[in-house]
């Protein structure tokens, strides 16, 4: 593997088009090195790099189940595992994203879906 | 199932290019959603467009050249319709754009030290010979013009790079000049030069009719 595509792996793991990204969460949320997020996929380190630079599977779950299934086959990967770390990188990304938006509209959201019953009417009431 | 990914050895670097046939076709299933072709597109053009720019600018600092191939890079899986089919060859659209992405580099990098350098002064010194030169960056015409635009357009990738750091307003003959990769020449050669391209560029709007 050259230098430059080991840089532009790195350069990319905050790029949610490549899935370098989501690897670099699921890494990040089990402190795991290259060696040990290698490991976890089942595939030897040397093949990171390149499996950083294939794209993120692409949403709906046609998409996704081929794409991951492609990746999958390419780099001798249990798809399963792949997919479990996928949906786990994305998990996180989705609320790493959420943490910097607002959170006002979700309290809203939250008060719109109440469905309890109301309190009783009171005396004073018409 | 066997894998078909082609390593080469850790560290070492791919000067050759693939056939342009093969990079068209890694360009299609990129556009395909294919999740495999990115990683298959960089692996085939990041290192021969790297040591393109290596060859091009031999003046140009390493890193100023793989930032820019893989700006190039980027900016086309990002966007794939900036490429024209119908104009040049993929691998010829890819040099080209990284060339002038590299000048931009350079350019950047002037400024920077340029900055970095009157930022340490505490006096000012006598400028050192631009202004015979620099003056006429205020008068350059803008794209408005359907003439001055289509002259620019046949501009070479230095012209058009140059052209543009006119337009900033650059003053500084070390910025122009680390563009042309002249900056290894006499202050004065680099002025001589610098307006040289200058001039050539006025010339060539003023005949296209723009206002200078």
């Amino acid at each position: 593997m050259s230098t430059a595509l080991d840089h532009l792996a790195a350069r990319v793991a905050t790029d949610p088009e490549f899935l370098a990204s989501v690897l670099a969460e699921y890494a990040r949320s089990e402190t795991l090195d290259d060696a040990g997020l290698a490991t976890a996929l089942g595939c030897p380190t040397a093949d990171l790099t390149r499996l950083r630079l294939c794209g993120s599977p692409r949403p709906g779950a046609e998409h996704f189940r081929a794409d991951v299934a492609a990746i999958a086959n390419r780099f001798g990967i249990d798809p399963n595992v792949l997919v479990a770390i996928v949906r786990r990188g994305q998990s996180l990304s989705r609320l790493r994203a959420g943490q910097s938006s607002e959170v006002s509209p979700g309290f809203l959201l939250a008060a719109r879906d109440d469905e309890r019953e109301p309190p009783p009417a009171t005396g004073d009431a018409p | 199932m066997a894998k078909c990914v082609s390593f080469t050895p850790r560290g070492a670097m791919s000067d050759s290019w693939p056939e342009a046939d093969e990079v068209d076709a890694l360009f299609r299933r990129h556009g395909n959603g294919d999740p495999l072709a990115r990683s298959d597109f960089i692996a085939a053009t990041l290192d021969p467009l790297f040591q393109h720019l290596r060859r091009w600018r031999r003046d140009a600092d390493e890193h100023a050249c793989l930032t820019a191939a893989e700006d190039t890079i980027l900016a086309l899986l990002h966007n794939p319709a900036i490429y024209d089919p119908t104009g040049r060859t993929l691998i010829g659209f890819l040099r080209m754009s990284a060339e002038g992405d590299l000048l931009n580099e350079l350019a950047k990098e002037a400024r920077h030290h340029r900055n970095r350098d009157s930022a340490e002064c505490v006096e000012l010194v006598p400028d050192d010979g631009n202004t015979s030169v620099d003056e006429l960056a205020d008068d350059l015409p803008s794209f408005d013009d359907p003439a001055v635009a289509a002259e620019i357009a046949n501009f070479s990738v230095t012209d058009r790079a140059v052209f543009e750091l006119m337009r900033t307003g650059e003053r500084a003959t070390t910025a122009f000049a680390a563009m042309l990769g002249i900056a290894h020449l006499q202050a004065e050669e680099q002025a001589r030069e610098v307006k040289r391209v200058k001039d050539k560029i006025k010339q060539r709007l003023k005949r296209a009719g723009g206002r200078t």
